[in-house]
């Protein structure tokens, strides 16, 4: 079990192109349907725990999962299983770069891909936008929150920190 | 490289203060790391950060730990990646631990709710204040505005897999940067 979790985590770290979100149809796919490791019920209480926790969503999920189906052991298999491939990865890409590099002048891609990459950020920013900001408390506690981060710089970690602490009182409070 | 030295151990704490404190995953991260590398220990300029970010995901694999590994080897060597992973895949690590043998029932606590939603409200914020900065220092010229915007909607409207909109959308402000240029 401990190697089955290893390698579906693996193959999944290996394929998942575009951080967590795309991952997790790979991960859905590895344990719900492949393995039949967990019903899409059981995943989808894991994947909401996943999300709701600090750090990278596919490494809560592998953990998580991981966890549930084999213990401690499982966990770390899982998550070792989802990192590993980023080490080969990561290897070729800065080989390959380097390569390209005595080639042609990559300082003119690299433009262009700084210029790319924000419309990834955007979008992600939209698709969290979207999703959290639907309310009256949302809108205010967002509106609140820029001023604040514009007006006193803090560290973007209180940003976090105090919205999401806005957001416990809130609901805790108000709207129960 | 430009910037001041950094050891392996300053680049854990430095990750691992990113995974703790950030709800939403790899793209929420981005600014958190951000402003550590960039703004507070000056360790690497803007754009050479742009640089780790944008080929963290030009391959596979979780971004964070992608980029931790990108930032790890470039600043410290071998050493230095390992230092970074672990520093990013710790505390989630524990913390998913605990839950998953203590508090099974984590997601229906309302405090937790509530934590969870009024978060992801400062992680959509500070990702938009991250966009704005962005923009501001790297459009110079409005032929690009069209070209981010069209990319931004394929894939947060039409759900197109991010890394070919990355490539293709490089392709176009490759040329059309230089064919701007040549006027």
């Amino acid at each position: 079990m401990i190697i089955e979790l290893f390698w579906a985590f693996f193959k999944i770290g290996f394929l998942a192109f575009g951080g967590g979100y795309g991952a997790l149809s790979l991960i859905q796919d590895q344990i719900v349907n492949v393995n039949k490791w967990l019903s899409l019920e059981e995943f989808l209480s894991l994947i909401a725990i996943s999300q709701m926790t600090p750090g990278p969503i596919a490494i809560n999920s592998a953990t998580f999962i991981g966890y549930r189906l084999s213990g401690v052991a499982g966990s770390i298999s899982s998550t070792i299983g989802v990192v590993l491939p980023s080490v080969f990865w990561i290897f070729l890409i800065l080989k390959l770069l380097n390569l390209l590099s005595r080639w042609i002048d990559t300082s003119e891609v690299f433009n262009a891909l700084r210029i790319s990459v924000i419309a990834l950020i955007l979008a992600a920013t939209l698709r969290i936008g979207i999703q959290s900001i639907n309310s009256l408390f949302t809108v205010f506690t967002a509106l609140v929150a820029f001023y604040l981060l514009h007006r006193f710089r803090p560290s973007v970690i209180w940003i976090v920190l105090g919205t999401g602490i806005a957001g416990t009182l809130w609901k805790i409070f108000v709207s129960t | 490289m430009a910037g001041v030295a950094v050891n392996s151990f300053k680049l854990f704490k430095i990750f691992l203060k990113v995974s703790t404190f950030t709800i939403g995953g790899g793209y929420a991260m981005i600014p958190v790391i951000k402003e550590f590398i960039v703004d507070k220990y000056k360790i690497l300029k803007e754009e050479e950060f742009m640089d780790v970010i944008v080929t963290a995901q030009t391959v596979p694999g979780v971004i964070a730990v992608n980029t931790a590994m990108i930032l790890g080897s470039r600043l410290a060597g071998f050493r230095g990646s390992l230092a970074a992973v672990m520093g990013s895949i710790l505390s989630p690590f524990l913390i998913i631990l605990v839950i998953a043998s203590y508090f099974a029932d984590f997601a229906d606590y309302p405090a937790v709710q509530g934590f969870f939603m009024g978060a992801r409200v400062g992680v959509t914020v500070i990702l938009a204040n991250l966009s704005l900065q962005l923009i501001r220092k790297n459009v110079t010229k409005y032929f690009l505005l069209p070209i981010i915007a069209a990319g931004t909607i394929a894939i947060a409207i039409f759900n197109l897999s991010s890394i070919w909109i990355l490539l293709l959308s490089s392709v176009v402000v490759f040329f059309a940067s230089k064919g701007y240029r040549r006027k």
